[in-house]
């Protein structure tokens, strides 16, 4: 048996079957949740290339897998990644079982994770960049069934996303045929253009990052933070992995400066973006460019030191406290949405009154986002910050500005959702699997705030794990 | 034929058809024009690539314009319970003469970049021909002027469409594998797919 098909074909073929019963939410909901972790719990419990004993019956999983003459390969080093995104996948199916609206996340979304982890592991490496692409088009066709219309938000994320694939492919295509350091590469500087000129498309960096908030603004909050989570999760540690294959490339000095210039940029806007907004998707949208930003920073100063994976390694901190306050801001937003229609700050004048396990659910979301102490990020962001002062401080502040930046927007539209408003009926509006659902994310924040020891070891030894096998 | 007579043809429609779509209003005349681009990028790839690999070329191309023509037809015709008049959303729009000028204006800046960038291209990719040379920079050129100055749905995926075809004619030359072009097949028709979907559903907004 291949492991590439079981953590790619098969889910594959899952999102198939989920697509056709999409039509009964909640089974689809429970099933996508059982697969997901399902798949998760093999990636934890099956080793690659090692004899497997079940009772009487033995046998291995093969790593390798090809097809027309490209070589899927998992190695047991590419299992960390592959458990923590089915994991956090299974974390937001199970939220869409509180969900009262119609959506092809489950199907769509479980496509989009096989479809990532294969970039992950085709070889040559850069056929990934195609593979990236595909799960871009299907996060496109899942906005726009969430919206009804290719909003200008999403069309500026598909044609950035579309043009970054062949600028990459080809950069790739360049660096395939050097192996040796910059200086004999005839064509350095293409492919410097290419690659950095891609990336930035791809990652949403500067000046291309505009698509974050006016996408966030018209889909579904709930569907737009599963995309943004999921993609910027792969892309970040899918363009690691690339950049770390050729080390003259990894230690350059522009892939280092971009790095850091971005992250500085990114934090800043988001922040300022977030200060200003009027809408809680918009303030969304930044607070996730803030993050982009952040994730920015790491992979800068990371790529910077002599031992990389060991602060490479904090993208993968990052992943559960990000991703359980994304899905939570995500479920109450889609819970305001229903009652409100709109979440126009204006339009949300009192609501958090009528939901009041879902509000304390979005402050402490806005808290984790921030890394304020005493949360699940803080360490994390903590470690970034305290890196970057010793290097260059400017970039430290900006990374503090941001996140103050976002705090300010968050406290904003809290004012607003918990202002008293008589003219509107009073009592809890939430429904039982929505408050049980909404109770357990915030109570696995809190534990994770309070007893951080527990979660970022083990993180921390899956990303060296990651790292040093990629 | 001579080969390279066949080049010259190829970029010519290449060039001529993606100008057309940068230029038109009419969307049934913009289909037939990336149907007819797909026949250019079909004989730029036949000088690098076996007759069965760019065949996959002109096929994805084809399909890709009966895609949208498809799409295009049902936001203007069947999705409405009274099919005349058409909807705005598929009917052509008068834009002013100066917005063409304009258009052919920076068009001549993209022609400007062909002189200027095809021998920079050539030294870099070895084996790629003057013609091709053309199409490539000529193709990804128009491609994004279109994706530039048009915002609909249908524009936006004819200009993407442009944009990888030329891509695809570079690609041909320098990695002419099986399993590359099938790829990029299916990302081209993904891109008209989305294209179609986003337009049957905003035709369904707009006229239902």
């Amino acid at each position: 048996m291949n492991a590439p098909i079981i953590w790619i074909v098969l889910p594959l073929g899952l999102s198939g079957g989920l697509f056709l019963i999409s039509r009964w939410r909640r089974v689809a909901g429970v099933m996508g949740s059982v697969f997901a972790l399902l798949l998760a719990a093999a990636a934890w419990l099956l080793p690659v290339g090692n004899p497997i004993q079940l009772g009487i019956v033995s046998f291995e999983l093969q790593p390798g897998w090809i097809v027309f003459g490209r070589r899927f390969f998992l190695e047991n080093s590419d299992r960390p990644f592959v458990i923590l995104l089915y994991l956090t996948i299974a974390f937001w199916f199970m939220g869409t079982l509180s969900l009262r609206c119609r959506s092809l996340l489950i199907p769509l979304g479980m496509a989009i994770s096989a479809i990532l982890i294969a970039a992950l592991l085709v070889q040559p490496f850069y056929y990934g960049f195609i593979l990236l692409f595909f799960a871009t088009i299907l996060s496109v066709f899942l906005f726009v069934s969430e919206q009804g219309e290719v909003h200008l938000g999403i069309k500026r994320y598909w044609i950035f996303q579309s043009l970054a694939m062949p600028l990459l492919l080809l950069a790739g295509w360049l660096l395939s045929g050097t192996e040796a350091n910059p200086g004999e590469i005839a064509n350095a500087s293409l492919i410097y253009v290419l690659l950095l000129l891609g990336l930035a498309l791809l990652l949403s960096s500067f000046p291309f990052q505009s698509w974050l908030p006016a996408v966030a603004q018209v889909v579904s909050p709930y569907a737009f933070s599963f995309v943004v989570f999921v993609i910027f999760l792969s892309y970040s540690l899918f363009t690691v992995a690339f950049l770390r294959q050729f080390t003259w490339l990894s230690s350059s000095s522009w892939i280092l400066l971009f790095f850091s210039f971005q992250g500085f940029l990114l934090t800043i806007l988001g922040g300022m973006g977030a200060i200003y907004h009027r809408h809680l998707g918009r303030w969304m949208g930044y607070a996730q460019i803030k993050e982009t930003g952040l994730s920015f920073l790491s992979i800068g100063l990371g790529l910077a030191l002599p031992d990389q994976s060991s602060f490479l390694a904090i993208l993968f901190l990052q992943i559960l406290p990000r991703s359980i306050a994304l899905a939570l801001w995500g479920l109450v937003g889609n819970l305001y949405l229903e009652h409100g229609e709109s979440l126009q700050i204006q339009d949300l004048v009192g609501v958090g009154r009528h939901y009041p396990i879902a509000t304390a659910a979005f402050f402490l979301s806005v808290l984790t986002l921030v890394g304020f102490p005493l949360t699940a990020a803080f360490p994390i962001h903590l470690l970034i910050w305290q890196g970057w002062f010793q290097n260059f401080p400017p970039v430290a502040f900006a990374a503090i500005f941001g996140s103050v930046g976002v705090l300010i927007g968050g406290l904003r539209a809290m004012a607003v959702l918990v202002r008293s408003d008589h003219t509107m009926e009073q009592g809890s509006l939430e429904s039982r699997s929505q408050a049980i659902l909404l109770t357990i994310g915030s109570v696995l924040l809190l534990l994770m705030g309070i007893f951080p020891s527990w979660f970022l070891s083990v993180l921390y030894n899956l990303g060296i794990t990651f790292f040093k096998g990629s | 034929m001579n080969e390279q007579l066949l080049g010259w043809i190829g970029a010519f429609v290449g060039l001529t058809c993606s100008l057309f779509n940068l230029l038109a209003e009419d969307w049934r005349k913009r289909v037939v024009a990336l149907a007819i681009q797909a026949i250019g990028v079909f004989l730029l790839c036949l000088q690098s690539i076996s007759l069965n690999l760019s065949l996959v070329k002109f096929i994805e191309g084809w399909m890709a314009a009966a895609i949208l023509g498809t799409a295009m037809a049902n936001v203007g015709q069947t999705l409405r319970p009274n099919p005349s008049p058409s909807i705005p959303l598929a009917s052509p729009v008068r834009v002013p003469f100066s917005a063409v000028v304009f258009r052919l204006a920076t068009a001549l800046l993209i022609g400007i970049f062909l002189i200027s960038g095809a021998p920079v291209l050539m030294s870099v990719f070895n084996g790629v021909r003057f013609p091709q040379t053309l199409a490539i920079l000529g193709l990804c050129g128009f491609g994004l002027l279109i994706l530039g100055f048009r915002a609909s749905t249908f524009s936006i995926s004819i200009g993407l469409i442009t944009f990888l075809n030329g891509f695809e004619i570079l690609l041909a030359v320098i990695e002419p594998s099986v399993m590359l072009s099938g790829v990029m097949a299916g990302v081209v028709l993904s891109i008209a797919f989305v294209g179609a979907y986003g337009l049957v559903l905003e035709g369904e907004r707009k006229g239902l």
